[in-house]
């Protein structure tokens, strides 16, 4: 007896794994669904009982029909039964896959063919959880939501390794920062080095949308881990706890007006000759010193002493004299508020870093130029304590610092540009400060500006927002994990999102960065630790 | 010699042109007398429920003495232009030849109707015979639709309201009784048409370019007098009366529609207003997606057939017929040359 089969009108199509190759899948959706880049994908896979996760990478329309031009036509202005031959393909990268043990594999394999992809809930990514490290900054983000229950935390182990935070104006990164350094106050992981030279970061300010900030001093249950210098008044000091900054003039070395000045051959033969003086001296010389006295064709006439500063460069132009004369004395005189003959508060410095104290140098209104002052000198002090640490250690010594540091660079392509010879105290922490425990978070919104030597050391990628095509392509060519399928989600990240790539974690994560106001509430509210329920860990 | 090309171009686009000349559009108003009024407007209007259903059949294997065709029929059905239902026949395969007569056409008929057909089938020509075999699916199919559609329904069928063979007669005469009884609208719709005028005039460019010269705005329909026609089809066999639509302002072409006989201007109208109103769809523009659908539903794909081929293949080998015997008899040489 002929009969008819009923074909189900239920579309099994859709959410099914259709693609193609380890490292790219791809599925079908309706062609009304909402999807968004970066939404993460759960893939079920029945037969190898694994779950995959796979992040959204591009969303197309696509349809059944051989016309190409089905759509373009201009009488397409109706259609029937269109959800089942026109549909949204998603193309998306794997992340990796939980195996029937619950341990998470880099993507090795596959899914199996018309496997389930649905979307994730918090307990899908437990594993995930388990894997994250100490330095909370924000929420896990699929697509435009985020995941309330999968705090992002970056580990702790790997931010000496580091760090990049790369942004253009406007997309969060103070406020970044800001958590950043609230998370690391409450954890005391490490030693946090910052400069602010726009004072926005002890009591807060405007955003760059002009919205009113907090700023650390606000996170009073983490005032622990926060150590503030600053040149601002008793009263503000006395209020918030401040400590005074002071350099003083051995602090300071010549080569730090590298850092400050374009200098030109002969101006920088003074400051080789003078690399090895201490700061006061060659204050006080240049202070005395007539540079019209140079060159000094016979010294013993001059009355020139050998081996004295002026012997030293005595075969030296007036002219570079006059230049580094001038320098030295604009320096000293422009940061008067901190920078005087004797007495410093770098070794309470150090000492707070070593502390793993998030510690900030707080200098309103004192300029770029002293922010690369401060910054080099104590970036200098810090590099010379910890090699000098290093070179006590015995050959049997676990040949690893006991003290880790993290500097922030604010605008880094400053002193990390390509072939900047100049800046040899920020290259040489970036080159070999990782094995002295020292480690930079490099914050810019050029990262084509800045040397990829530099970033191919960068363990650790914070991108937020980045408009233009050469900034996005250097990164995603130095972090560590692959970002190159996710190059549209980067160019599509909203203000205070961001993708985080660090080897502490399976895979980039995007993140939804906590607001720093709300962030600081909540840790402000979280009942303080009573000192009888003992330490986290043993000693 | 070097003419020779051009001019069998010239004599072939030639004889074409004869039968549609410059003026067929003002020859056929003067032999016709079809004026204004007897094009008719569409009021697309809702669609109600529509059933649509058509047919496929592909020759899987061919040599000269037999072939192994397998058809199926479809059946989709459209609430106000959703699809509320699907169905298709399972794949039924039959052997044509290397007897005179069809011997899987008796049991494929008594498959579907109870009972055998009243006049064998003849293998002479493959095609024909295969096309045979599937109407009989598809009649059945549109029986089946017929008997339970709802009273007042639509039911569409791809092709005209007639039969190819004597044994489809008496199928088609109760599918016509059942709709007559139920209110059911049916109509049989074909892309293409042989029907010509004046010896051998196209009647559908004719019609068509007669309806733009009077300024007749899609969609219309408008009842062909099979006087003006130059051949009158086998009385006994036709179930329908022929009509001419445009369905859709964008529509590539008119389509010939044929309604059951004695249908009312009003009962055509109501039925072309329906029609009208399910063929707007931007894919194909002036055709009742319902029949689209159907026939996307019952096509028989090229993966289809490779896997069809592929299991009969399989089993032929089981029963101990080679590769070689296999090449001889269903062998193309044409996929041979097609490599080269």
């Amino acid at each position: 007896m002929m009969h008819l089969h009923d074909i189900e009108n239920s579309d099994p199509s859709k959410y099914r794994l259709i693609g193609r190759s380890v490292l790219s899948y791809r599925f079908i959706a309706p062609h009304n669904e909402t999807l968004y880049i970066g939404d993460i994908k759960k893939i079920t896979d029945t037969t190898k009982q694994s779950t995959f996760f796979a992040k959204v990478t591009d969303l197309s329309h696509d349809s059944n029909f051989a016309d190409p031009k089905w759509d373009t036509r201009a009488y397409t202005e109706q259609f029937y039964g269109l959800g089942e031959d026109v549909f949204v393909t998603v193309d998306a990268v794997p992340l990796g896959f939980v195996d029937a043990d619950g341990k998470f594999h880099k993507p090795r394999t596959i899914p199996s063919k018309f496997s389930l992809v649905e979307d994730p809930d918090a307990g899908d990514f437990r594993f995930l959880t388990e894997q994250m490290g100490e330095i909370e900054v924000g929420l896990m983000r699929s697509g435009q939501d985020v995941l309330a229950d999968v705090a992002v935390r970056i580990p702790a182990r790997v931010l000496p390794q580091h760090m990049g935070v790369f942004a253009t104006t406007g997309m969060g990164k103070s406020n970044f920062m800001k958590t950043f350094c609230a998370s690391c106050m409450q954890k005391k992981k490490f030693g946090l080095l910052i400069v602010d030279p726009h004072g926005e970061y002890v009591s807060g300010g405007k955003s760059s949308t002009g919205e009113p900030t907090r700023g650390l001093v606000h996170y009073t249950e983490g005032k622990d881990g926060l150590a503030i210098f600053t040149i601002r008044g008793e009263n503000d000091r006395r209020k918030y706890s401040m400590n005074r900054l002071f350099l003083e003039y051995d602090d300071f070395r010549i080569s730090d007006l590298s850092i400050l000045y374009d200098l030109t051959s002969p101006q920088y033969d003074i400051i080789e000759a003078f690399s090895r003086v201490p700061g006061k001296d060659v204050i006080d010389f240049f202070a005395d010193v007539d540079p019209e006295i140079f060159p000094i064709k016979d010294p013993a006439a001059a009355g020139i002493r050998e081996g004295s500063l002026s012997w030293q460069i005595r075969n030296s132009m007036g002219g570079p004299v006059r230049v580094i004369k001038r320098h030295i004395e604009n320096l000293v005189n422009g940061n008067q508020a901190f920078f005087r003959p004797t007495g410093s508060a770098i070794p309470e410095i150090l000492k707070n870093l070593h502390d793993n104290r998030v510690v900030l140098i707080d200098i309103p209104d004192m300029g770029e130029r002293s922010e690369l002052f401060v910054l080099s000198v104590i970036t200098r002090m810090i590099m010379e304590k910890h090699r000098s640490e290093a070179r006590g250690f015995g050959i049997d010594d676990r040949q690893e610092s006991s003290h880790q540091v993290l500097i922030t660079i604010e605008e880094a392509q400053r002193v990390l540009a390509s072939g900047g010879s100049s800046t040899q105290v920020f290259r040489e922490c970036a080159m070999e400060g990782r094995k002295f425990g020292v480690g930079l978070c490099v914050v810019t919104q050029q990262p084509k500006n800045v040397d990829p030597k530099v970033l191919a050391q960068i363990n650790t990628f914070v991108v937020m927002g980045l408009g233009d095509r050469g900034d996005r392509e250097i990164i995603m060519g130095s972090a560590k994990q692959d970002l190159s399928k996710m190059e549209i989600e980067i160019q599509t990240l909203d203000r205070g999102e961001a993708i985080i790539s660090t080897i502490g974690i399976p895979f980039p994560v995007s993140t939804r960065i906590h607001r720093y106001e709300d962030y600081i509430a909540g840790l402000n509210k979280e009942p303080k630790k009573n000192i009888r329920d003992g330490l986290d860990s043993g000693f | 010699m070097k003419d020779e090309y051009p001019n069998a171009v010239k004599e072939a686009a030639g004889r074409i042109r004869a039968k549609v000349p410059a003026n067929l559009v003002e020859k056929f108003a003067s032999a016709c007398w079809i004026r204004h009024a007897d094009f008719i407007s569409c009021t697309p209007s809702s669609c109600g429920e529509v059933c649509a259903i058509d047919g496929s059949n592909v020759m899987l294997l061919e040599s000269g003495s037999m072939a192994l065709t397998v058809v199926r029929a479809a059946r989709t059905s459209f609430i106000d232009m959703e699809r509320s239902r699907r169905s298709v026949t399972p794949m039924t395969f039959a052997l044509i030849g290397p007897d005179e007569e069809n011997q899987d056409f008796p049991v494929l008929y008594a498959d579907c109707f109870g009972h055998p057909p009243g006049k064998p089938l003849s293998n002479e020509d493959f095609t024909r015979a295969a096309g045979i075999l599937r109407d009989t699916v598809e009649y059945w199919v549109t029986e089946q639709a017929a008997r339970d559609l709802p009273a007042g329904s639509l039911l569409l069928r791809d092709g005209p309201l007639r039969v190819s063979h004597a044994s489809h007669d008496p199928v088609l005469t109760r599918i016509d009784r059942a709709c007559k009884e139920k209110e059911i609208g049916l109509a049989g719709i074909s892309k293409v048409t042989s029907a010509t005028w004046g010896g051998g005039h196209p009647l559908l460019p004719s019609i068509s370019g007669l309806a733009k010269n009077l300024g007749i705005k899609a969609p219309w329909w408008i009842k062909i007098d099979p006087a003006i026609l130059d051949h009158a089809q086998f009385p006994q066999w036709t179930h329908g009366e022929m009509y001419v639509a445009l369905l859709h302002p964008k529509a590539r072409s008119p389509l010939k529609i044929e309604l059951p006989k004695d249908a009312s201007r009003d009962r055509a109208g109501h039925i072309m207003d329906r029609l009208a109103a399910c063929s707007a769809d931007g894919r194909v523009p002036g055709y009742p997606y319902p029949l689209l659908d159907a026939h996307r539903t019952v096509v028989i794909g090229e993966d289809v057939v490779e896997k069809l081929k592929s299991d009969i293949l399989g089993r032929l080998t089981d029963a101990g017929m080679d590769r070689q015997t296999y090449e001889i008899l269903f062998g193309d040489y044409h996929d041979a040359f097609a490599r080269y």
